[in-house]
């Protein structure tokens, strides 16, 4: 299978704080791989290092077989186009209109009309069960869950190959989170992506994860399936996790 | 004693690391002022930098004009000089009034806009939003405003200039009765095209230094509402500090050296 992420001896320092220690990680296409772990424990951290937001670490990061530090400009820009990145606050951009955040990479980077954008945008939104209405409106006129799948949608056009989620069902009601968490599945499964979620959320992760990861101080403790690791692992954390997710 | 020497030392260290990491942002703005593809950004931060503070500037601008006059004839009417307060006018706002006042008004008025609204998208993650797009934020939101401040400010400077002259002709031919004719004849006799083109110098240097220095407490803020804040103020006081400092190498280089 191919390895659309490989992280071999990542070391993260933010100010004198060690964050991430000798992290190594392979990720293959098509996998739903969750990574979990308690607060502050790095795992925000270790996805935003490997698309490149945080740049100040050593070890290596190769994303679909390419050393992401010895990548150019346009050879960076091609891979972002395939990674798509939903963030725990959604970061929709406040002064643009929905349709324009969902179309945003199409409207800086190509030539494309905006009413071909526009389409564009509006055929995701309504894929993601949104009605075509909120396309001209503001991102605070729209409710959390509509901000998430909104940013969904934007993280969803230009069709990418990895989807990055950091903690998408958190701030949201029981409902909404389940509603989104079914979202998530279904786009993994109709869009064949590798999706890799950072999460708190037990139900999310066992619902979605076909491999668990669990981050603790920086570094990986436990790693497997949920039903590996609730019947054989005896890290605290892990047991905790069980007790929640049942 | 000992304490207040590390003290300073330590402070103008930190002031040395400042312009340092300024002066880079700055060469990273500039280098990548052609690259912005949205020529619409431009015109709309020409209007957010310089139309909006039109008025504010227009006002400043004819206050000063009547306010140097007011203060300036009494002591020239002692001499039978008051017919030069036009001058003085003219020339206090091309060589240095005019230039400074602006850049303060701007870096109060935009540069705190700038900071906050940059300091939110940095801590809503709407800064790691557009990395994730392969979208260069200096490229993105910092080289447009700079080009918009390059336009507006020298723009402002040349409205301000005939502003003020129409304040001090007010208080010049309307209230001390120098003859309108005479006012205007010696409030363009002193400058010369040299003054007029160190002013745009200047202005350009400032709209340089207000646009960046914002961006870069913006980009750098951290800590939620607080933090954004501290950015606002940051912006506003380095930008003062950096105005009146570089205000006085150009006026060195220009006109004493």
């Amino acid at each position: 299978m191919e390895k659309v992420i490989i992280v071999k001896n990542l070391c993260v320092k933010l100010g004198n704080k060690e964050i991430l220690k000798n992290i190594d990680l392979e990720i293959e296409k098509g996998e739903s791989v969750v990574i979990v772990g308690p607060s502050g424990c790095g795992k925000t951290v270790l996805i935003k290092t490997i698309l490149g937001i945080i740049k100040n670490y050593s070890g290596e990061i190769y994303i679909f077989g390419k050393n992401k530090e010895k990548l150019n400009e346009n050879e960076m820009r091609s891979i972002m186009e395939k990674i798509g990145m939903v963030f725990q606050n959604s970061a929709l951009f406040d002064s643009l209109s929905v349709w324009e955040n969902v179309g945003f990479y199409y409207l800086y980077h190509t030539e494309k009309s905006k009413s071909e954008i526009k389409n564009m945008a509006i055929e995701i939104l309504k894929s993601l069960g949104l009605d075509e209405s909120i396309a001209d409106m503001m991102p605070e006129q729209l409710s959390g869950g509509m901000k998430k799948r909104v940013s969904i949608a934007r993280a969803l056009i230009s069709k990418p190959t990895i989807i990055f989620y950091d903690e998408p069902t958190t701030g949201l009601d029981p409902i909404t989170s389940e509603n989104l968490t079914d979202l998530i599945k279904k786009i993994h499964q109709n869009y064949n992506t590798t999706d890799i979620t950072v999460t708190h959320d037990v139900k999310l992760a066992s619902k979605i994860g076909k491999r668990l990861i669990l981050i603790d101080k920086g570094s990986i403790v436990e790693s497997g399936t949920y039903e590996e690791l609730r019947q054989k692992s005896k890290h605290p954390i892990i047991k905790s996790y069980v007790e929640i997710g049942g | 004693m000992k304490k207040i020497i590390e003290n300073l030392g330590k402070n103008f260290l930190l002031l040395l690391k400042y312009i340092g990491s300024i002066s880079i942002f700055i060469s990273a703005s500039i280098k990548k002022i052609f690259r912005h593809k949205k020529k619409e950004d431009i015109i709309k931060y020409i209007i957010e930098i310089g139309f909006e503070s039109l008025l504010l500037v227009g006002i400043i601008a004819l206050f000063t004009g009547m306010v140097l006059v007011m203060e300036t004839v009494h002591t020239l009417k002692k001499f039978g000089a008051e017919m030069y307060s036009g001058g003085l006018v003219s020339i206090s706002m091309i060589r240095e009034l005019g230039p400074v006042l602006i850049a303060l008004i701007v870096a109060g008025r935009v540069g705190a806009s700038i900071a906050a609204e940059i300091g939110v998208m940095k801590i809503t993650e709407q800064i790691d939003a557009l990395h994730v797009m392969a979208i260069d934020p200096i490229t993105y939101l910092v080289s447009p405003r700079v080009i918009a401040g390059m336009i507006s400010l020298p723009s402002l400077f040349i409205l301000s200039f005939f502003i003020s002259i129409i304040g001090g002709f007010i208080v010049g031919v309307f209230i001390v009765n120098i003859p309108s004719g005479v006012y205007l004849y010696q409030s363009f006799k002193y400058v010369n095209i040299k003054d007029f083109f160190v002013g745009l110098l200047k202005v350009i240097v400032f709209a340089i230094i207000i646009i960046n220095i914002a961006s870069y407490e913006g980009l750098n803020a951290y800590g939620g509402a607080e933090g954004v804040g501290r950015a606002s103020t940051n912006a506003v006081v380095a930008s003062f500090f950096f105005i009146i400092l570089s205000n006085l190498i150009l006026t060195g280089l220009f006109y004493f050296l």
